[in-house]
């Protein structure tokens, strides 16, 4: 078995490399590119998701108490 | 299809049936917006007018109403959650009247466009500033539609929650 003379150098990671894998592991909202160029919708998009979300997480919290405060304008 | 689907679709069939169409506001119409989250907030913006007879409607199906207001009603029906904003107000009748037909998986349904959206996103967070959930997605909102976004209406929902700080500082 033949090994490199050269042992692998560590890849430098950037704040922008972080950021990424932190956004995949970490329930960031995914943003979806415009749909025109994607072509894909949104609900399908959340449906599997959710599928996967449900799997994960049959209990889902359920709102247990009412909208709180009363300042309403809109 | 998740239950989800399934009673997104009920609540659908039963607004038709009483002759109201609600638009799509909190968690899901974040996603309408391309912005995807996991989310099981079901909320429709609803005229006023039809409270009492979707009350009825939704009490029928089996909710149970947690809360219910001049403004706003809470029903869950076991695990299943579903909120309701009345629109009363000159500026809610007005986004309520502006809201898009969609179709989507569900069926045909119509959404509250974005700056609308992020009003009442701002107006959930500043009646409970723990609801930190709410400026995330004005945030999220804002990073995707920046470029689109009618700021003169949005200036008018912040202004309104006397938040023109907040609105500066999150368009940078």
């Amino acid at each position: 078995m033949s090994c490199s003379a050269d042992p692998p150098k560590p890849v430098a990671r950037t704040p922008h490399a972080a950021n990424a894998v932190l956004a995949g592991a970490a329930g960031v909202p995914f943003v979806l590119p415009p749909a025109a160029q994607s072509g894909i919708d949104p609900f399908t998009e959340w449906l599997s998701l959710m599928e996967v979300v449900e799997m994960l997480c049959p209990a889902w919290p359920v709102r247990d108490k009412p909208f709180q405060g009363n300042d309403w304008r809109l | 299809m998740p239950n989800l689907a399934a009673q997104i679709r009920e609540a659908l069939s039963m607004f038709a049936d009483r002759g109201t169409h609600p638009a799509l506001i909190g968690g899901l119409a974040v996603v309408a917006h391309e912005v995807v989250r996991a989310t099981k907030d079901v909320d429709f913006l609803l005229e006023a007018e039809a409270a009492d007879r979707v009350h009825e409607a939704l009490l029928g199906l089996g909710y149970q109403c947690l809360y219910r207001s001049e403004d706003a009603a809470n029903y869950i029906r076991g695990t299943e959650g579903l909120d309701l904003l009345y629109a009363h107000r000159p500026l809610a009748r007005r986004l309520l009247a502006q809201a898009l037909d969609r179709d989507t998986p569900m069926g045909r349904m119509r959404v509250i466009g974005v700056e609308g959206l992020m009003g009442f996103k701002l107006q959930g967070w500043v009646n409970d500033p723990t609801r930190t959930r709410d400026l995330d997605d004005i945030r999220a909102l804002m990073q995707r539609h920046r470029s689109t976004l009618n700021l003169a209406e949005l200036r008018e929902y912040f202004a309104l929650f006397n938040q023109q700080e907040l609105l500066n500082e999150l368009l940078g």
